[in-house]
């Protein structure tokens, strides 16, 4: 390459890598005063055990918070202890006594008799059994949602308590829905005629099969429902005047609205795509969770409140994002130092194809939705790191040995890089392979580790074979020098 | 290092990973996971206040050291405290919650409320405050997702079939076995060392172990594939592990201290839920470390020496063929 072209290429390339690093990590106060400007990697979601889904959303001290919500399903007259206090507080001596006889105490809950049997400070054998059931099914649903970090406890003996993400917290109403699920049509729900009924003489799955949720092409999120043959019978029948007078098909589990569909024309399909255009994947998720586990989950007579909704911060320490980037300037220094020393110069080459893998790497796990920032992905790019590096020192290494024997510079890159390009690209095509198809089949945690893992290490395998050769070649049109710039020596025979 | 042939004493290596995966998949299914990091059985006590009430952060700071002081004077070790903010009926509430082994009685419980409330009771500025305390018990359901176990196993047969293609068959069924087999030690040596680990973690350590294992593999396909390139005439298998063995094994050990670098940075330098989360993924690399450096070669010389013999009777068969016609 010439010295013009190169000194072009490499102006060019470290304008990129310069743009790169700013757009990506630099983040700062405007001089406004009020406004920041916040980097990419700043804007990149979090997972739920290190920060908030968006880093840009911290305290006034610039830390990240993190972490996700609470709620806690209290069954149909149990209350917590703090609601119970804080009841009697406002009431009479006399309404005091009523209350306190109308409640009883277990374990750390409050219990209204009038409603539930309390027999030796526990409660009947009824209620235990529906509580069991209740906990499995929203076990169920909550597994359903594919979240990373989701959790469902029993809390103080007979609540339920469940944990999501930030900003994942659509879930939590509909999937405190307990109770049958029937299908009504009609132009208002206290009018509408039960089309699909949940009868002792026949079940509701006589009438639907399931539902489950898509996402359409332009990104609309809906939730589908699967109609048995008699399913797809009563909502044609209900629905043959729907041209002339418009009605409301109404989804409901229990009491409570799952789903509305307004009809202005006869519904006759084995699937109806219901989207009400509001729908976020969550909502639209557990929505078709929630239709779902009525139809084919578990069944409990008792209905539940959701109180208690707390956000909590960062569930591994409030630090442990900055000491992850700690433990990755670690890393950087101790690469930096390694092909400095071995290589001198040339570690700029490895340096200028490292900063575009990381940059890339931010920037993919920034814009494409289901990707955080998280200790597994962590891992994967340490893993993908440590392969380039590699990668990169074999290439160094092969040349090395090529340039002791006699060889030019530039044959000595050429034969080094043939000599093990087969064997390189085969190692990445091998391990992106495994982290890809691992992807397609996986749920959230390992499939997000396996995504990008399979795409590190295909950046990774782009960077060590046509980018750290290229780097290489635009440094090296300078010195005149070459062995000295790469610490390269020729080997020393006897003669000389 | 040449001296040593794992492969004469593949018996035992055999051996010592079946008692190895075997007690780790009896434990597996007796005991499950040490889930501690995760917390599945807790008592917690929950301090809540408003804060518009105690608006002051000194003062949230202080309720919190007071309640580190109780638990402290009454033998109490916290196993994690988290902040959390909510919205009661209205009011903006911040609250501490401090997790502790399930089994802390109730007259403990007791004895910790009163001394906070005696605590609160001498402090001028937090003593009329309305701070509300309580013990919760939780007890976390299991998470059953089966899809995450099938998983990795597609993701590396997928991946051997290309190392099939490009290596031989007998380096992917090789592979396969490592595959899996560190995969299940992971395992293994997680149930068996009672590692504290989360709930969803441990199949994450045995997807990294199987690609960490097929990874290694490959630099062992890499250079019985120069070797073979570069000989005139078929090496035995024996022969051929005999040769590349020193330097891939070199590669593979090189390629393991550096993963186990980066693991215990990632585990040392962080925050206690970090490292419980990432040093666990060493019994990867131990796992890794095993199948590399001594059972990989020791399995791949008696596969590559069946197939070799399959291969040659399969020459035989056709060169037997072609005299036929000739005739």
């Amino acid at each position: 390459m010439s010295k013009v072209k190169s000194a072009i290429c490499l102006t060019l390339m470290t304008l990129l890598i310069a743009g790169l690093c700013f757009i990506c990590f630099l983040s700062f106060d405007l001089p406004n005063g009020t406004d920041t400007y916040n980097s990419i990697l700043t804007m990149t979601e979090k997972d739920a055990d290190l920060g908030m889904r968006y880093g840009g959303k911290s305290d006034e001290s610039g830390r990240y918070l993190g972490g996700g919500y609470t709620a806690v399903y209290y069954p149909e007259g149990v209350i917590s202890a703090e609601e119970y206090e804080t009841s009697l507080k406002g009431m009479t001596d006399e309404e005091k006594t009523e209350y306190e006889e109308q409640y009883e105490k277990v374990g750390d809950l409050y219990f209204d008799t009038d409603k539930i049997k309390v027999e030796n400070g526990a409660p009947d054998a009824d209620f235990k059994a529906g509580f069991e059931s209740a906990v499995e099914l929203f076990t169920a649903r909550y597994e359903a949602l594919h979240l990373e970090d989701v959790r469902v406890s029993v809390f103080d003996g007979y609540a339920v308590r469940v944990f999501v993400p930030q900003s994942d917290t659509a879930a939590f109403t509909p999937l405190s829905y307990t109770g049958d699920f029937t299908v009504k049509y009609g132009s208002d729900a206290s009018s509408a005629a039960t089309i699909m009924p949940a009868r002792s003489t026949e079940s509701i799955t006589d009438y639907v099969k399931g539902a489950y949720m898509r996402t359409g092409a332009d990104g609309t999120n809906y939730v589908v429902v699967d109609f048995t043959k008699k399913g797809r019978e009563a909502l044609a029948k209900a629905s043959d005047g729907a041209a002339d007078s418009a009605a409301t098909a109404f989804f409901q589990v229990g009491e409570n609205s799952a789903l509305q569909l307004s009809v202005n024309e006869k519904i006759d399909q084995d699937s109806l795509y219901i989207s009400n255009g509001q729908f976020t994947e969550i909502s639209a998720k557990s929505s078709a969770i929630l239709i779902d586990s009525a139809v084919n989950g578990a069944k409990t007579e008792l209905a539940f409140t959701v109180t208690d909704t707390n956000s909590y911060h960062a569930l591994y320490g409030e630090n442990s994002l900055l000491w992850m980037y700690v433990a990755f300037g670690v890393f950087f220094a101790a690469m930096l130092v390694f092909f400095f020393v071995r290589y001198h110069l040339l570690a700029f080459a490895h340096l200028y194809t490292y900063l575009l893998f990381l940059c890339g790497t931010v920037l993919c796990v920034w814009a494409i939705p289901f990707l955080a920032l998280s200790v597994e992905t962590f891992t994967a790019f340490l893993l993908a790191s440590l392969l380039l590096c590699v990668g990169d020192a074999v290439t160094f290494e092969k040349a090395r040995a090529e340039y002791a024997t006699g060889k030019t510079m530039v044959s000595s890159v050429k034969t080094g890089y043939s000599k093990c390009f087969w064997d390189l690209f085969d190692v990445h095509i091998v391990l992106a392979l495994a982290g890809f198809f691992t992807f397609f089949v996986a749920l959230p945690a390992l499939s997000s580790f396996a995504f990008l893992f399979g795409l590190t290490t295909v950046f990774s395998g782009l960077g060590t074979l046509l980018i750290n050769r290229f780097n290489w070649a635009i440094l090296m049109a300078y010195t005149p020098k070459k062995g000295a710039f790469c610490n390269f020596k020729r080997e020393e025979t006897e003669d000389e | 290092m040449n001296k040593f042939k794992p492969w004469k004493l593949l018996s035992v290596f055999l051996a010592i990973s079946a008692v190895v995966i075997i007690a780790g998949i009896v434990l597996m299914v007796l005991l499950g996971f040490n889930n501690s990091a995760d917390m599945p059985e807790n008592k917690m006590f929950e301090v809540k206040y408003d804060v518009t009430v105690i608006n002051d952060e000194t003062l949230g700071d202080k309720l919190q050291t007071y309640c580190e002081d109780v638990f402290e004077s009454n033998g109490l070790s916290v196993l994690d405290m988290r902040k959390a903010t909510g919205a009661d009926g209205g009011a903006e509430t911040a609250a501490f919650n401090f997790y502790f082994d399930p089994d802390v009685s109730a007259e403990l419980q007791t004895k910790v409320e009163n001394d906070l409330a005696a605590k609160l009771g001498a402090d001028e500025k937090l003593k009329d405050k309305d701070i509300y305390t309580a013990w919760h018990t939780e007890t976390v359901q299991s998470e059953v997702d089966y899809v995450w176990r099938g998983a990795v196993a597609v993701g590396i047969v997928v991946a051997l079939v290309y190392v099939g293609i490009r290596f031989g068959v007998g380096s992917a069924l090789t592979g396969l076995a490592l595959s899996v087999h560190d995969a299940l030690f992971t395992l293994a040596v997680l149930a068996i060392a009672r590692i504290p680990v989360y709930a969803s973690a441990p199949v994450w350590y045995a997807a990294v172990a199987a690609f960490l294992s097929l990874a290694l593999w490959l630099i062992y396909c890499i250079k019985l594939r120069a070797l073979k390139k570069g000989s005139q005439t078929p090496v035995d298998a024996e022969t051929a592990m005999e040769t590349v063995y020193g330097s891939a094994w070199k590669w593979a050990a090189v390629c393991l201290g550096l993963v186990a670098a980066a693991v215990l940075l990632l585990g040392l330098v962080a925050t206690a839920g970090v490292r419980a989360m990432a040093l666990p993924l060493l019994a990867a690399v131990v796992a890794a470390a095993y199948s590399s450096l001594i059972l990989g070669p020791a399995i791949h010389v008696y596969v590559k020496r069946a197939f070799d013999k399959l291969s040659r009777s399969n020459k035989i068969k056709y060169v037997g063929k072609e005299k036929k016609a000739d005739k």
